[in-house]
């Protein structure tokens, strides 16, 4: 009697915090959209993958330790479900910007070209070298990025100069191939 | 492109981005559903054999019951069959306790990267021979099951009988253990790439981790490969000998 009790308490606190938790997640979910969208290149693909990240999320919540911030552990979990899932590489890049649901700012042509173009060059990347652009591009610290990869800042400050100058390679080549 | 530039077009991306915006209630029901990753799947494998290997040695009790009056030598080999698995699924479990700490997501890229591959290059190829192992027990303690079933006792076999026992056998412990290999080996190659991208000296030390875990193993490896050959024999001898 006692036992059923507490099972019943436990079993809704579990499902209060995962109610909680899933709440804590649609507030960051753009953290994860940008995730997917540089990860992924067809909207299924991205769904399956924000779908996995959630998932892991809320497997590893119990490791986040408050001294952390909940972004930078967000960030090491969703990247790391990223790099860890394998899929085979389909050879067409697509870009599939926008769908009716999305609300069409006023921007002009060349905006949405420029986007475009960079999302193609971070496509050519490999999967580390996608993340650190990444938490780079998001305005992350050297040592945040060093701390969610796992490796030194210096290391970090020498793999950017080489990821830009390939991002740069790539946007000339393409719009070489263009023009 | 200066950096500067590049942050902008970043900054602008967000409302090209083809982003549905999940409800709370969404992200709620992802949280209950099933993994796809290679974690979760090996996970998964892991406990599957066991709770076949485990009912393997339900099956083994079941028949040293059933030929306990009848065939003796029958009777002592299957409560030697389900005594063998014990050790199997208490090495299974040990794998699969120590795997959750690995599937960690919480911990940095290259000490995630580094702990699955040590585990995948070295544990994991000893726990494919452990869960291809679950063939013999399942396939033996099935065909005594089937024997009492059909005939009330274990039937005289020709050599012909026992030459395609062990051919389906062999087959399906090595069809196992190869198709389990596959699975993980694209996924072994996508790591190492990983770790090499990361920084070219990571993946030496992970080299030098893995060496050390195989030599730790291979006592485990070789106990493992004798109860395989070992069982294997046994049967050969048991079907022999009432097929004589």
């Amino acid at each position: 009697m006692f036992c059923d009790q507490r099972f019943r308490n436990l079993k809704m606190k579990h499902q209060q915090n995962r109610k909680e938790f899933s709440k804590l997640i649609e507030k960051n979910q753009r953290i994860i959209h940008k995730i997917t969208s540089i990860y992924c290149n067809s909207g299924d693909d991205r769904e399956d993958l924000f779908q996995e990240i959630c998932l892991q999320l809320w497997n590893s919540y119990g490791s986040f330790r408050e001294d952390s911030k909940f972004s930078t552990w967000m960030y090491r979990v969703a990247l790391n479900t990223a790099i860890s899932n394998v899929r085979k590489k389909k050879n067409n890049f697509s870009f599939e910007p926008l769908n009716e649901y999305t609300r069409l700012p006023l921007e002009s042509d060349d905006d949405k070209e420029n986007v475009k173009l960079l999302y193609k060059a971070v496509s050519m990347l490999n999967s580390i070298d996608k993340a650190i652009i990444l938490l780079w591009l998001e305005e992350k610290n050297y040592d945040e990025i060093a701390s969610i990869i796992g490796t030194t800042k210096s290391n970090i400050s020498v793999k950017l100069v080489r990821i830009k100058r390939k991002l740069e390679e790539i946007v000339n080549n393409t719009i070489k191939q263009e023009s | 492109m200066n950096d500067n530039k590049l942050k902008d077009i970043w900054s602008k991306a967000e409302n090209f981005r083809d982003t549905p915006g999940y409800e709370s209630d969404t992200i709620e029901r992802f949280l209950t559903s099933r993994s796809n990753s290679i974690a979760e799947k090996i996970t998964r494998m892991l406990q599957f054999d066991i709770a076949i290997k485990l009912l393997a040695a339900i099956v083994f009790t079941i028949n040293a019951i059933l030929y306990f009056n009848i065939q003796s030598i029958v009777f002592t080999t299957c409560l030697s069959g389900a005594a063998l698995i014990i050790p199997f699924v208490l090495f299974e479990l040990r794998i699969l306790r120590q795997f959750s700490g690995i599937s960690d997501y919480g911990q940095s890229t290259k000490a995630k990267l580094s702990a699955m591959l040590t585990f995948l290059r070295s544990r994991f190829f000893i726990a494919i021979l452990s869960i291809s192992s679950t063939n013999l027990f399942f396939f033996y303690s099935g065909l005594l099951f089937y024997f009492f079933i059909v005939y009330g006792h274990l039937r005289q076999l020709d050599n012909m009988d026992i030459f395609v026992f062990s051919i389906l056998c062999i087959i399906g412990i090595v069809m196992n253990f190869v198709i389990n290999y596959t699975q993980v080996r694209y996924h072994i190659k996508h790591l190492e790439a990983c770790l090499s991208d990361l920084n070219d000296s990571v993946l030496s030390v992970v080299s030098i981790n893995i060496e050390t875990q195989q030599k730790q193993d291979r006592t485990i490896k070789l106990l493992l490969g004798v109860a395989l050959i070992l069982g294997f024999v046994l049967l050969i001898a048991i079907l022999k000998k009432i097929g004589m």
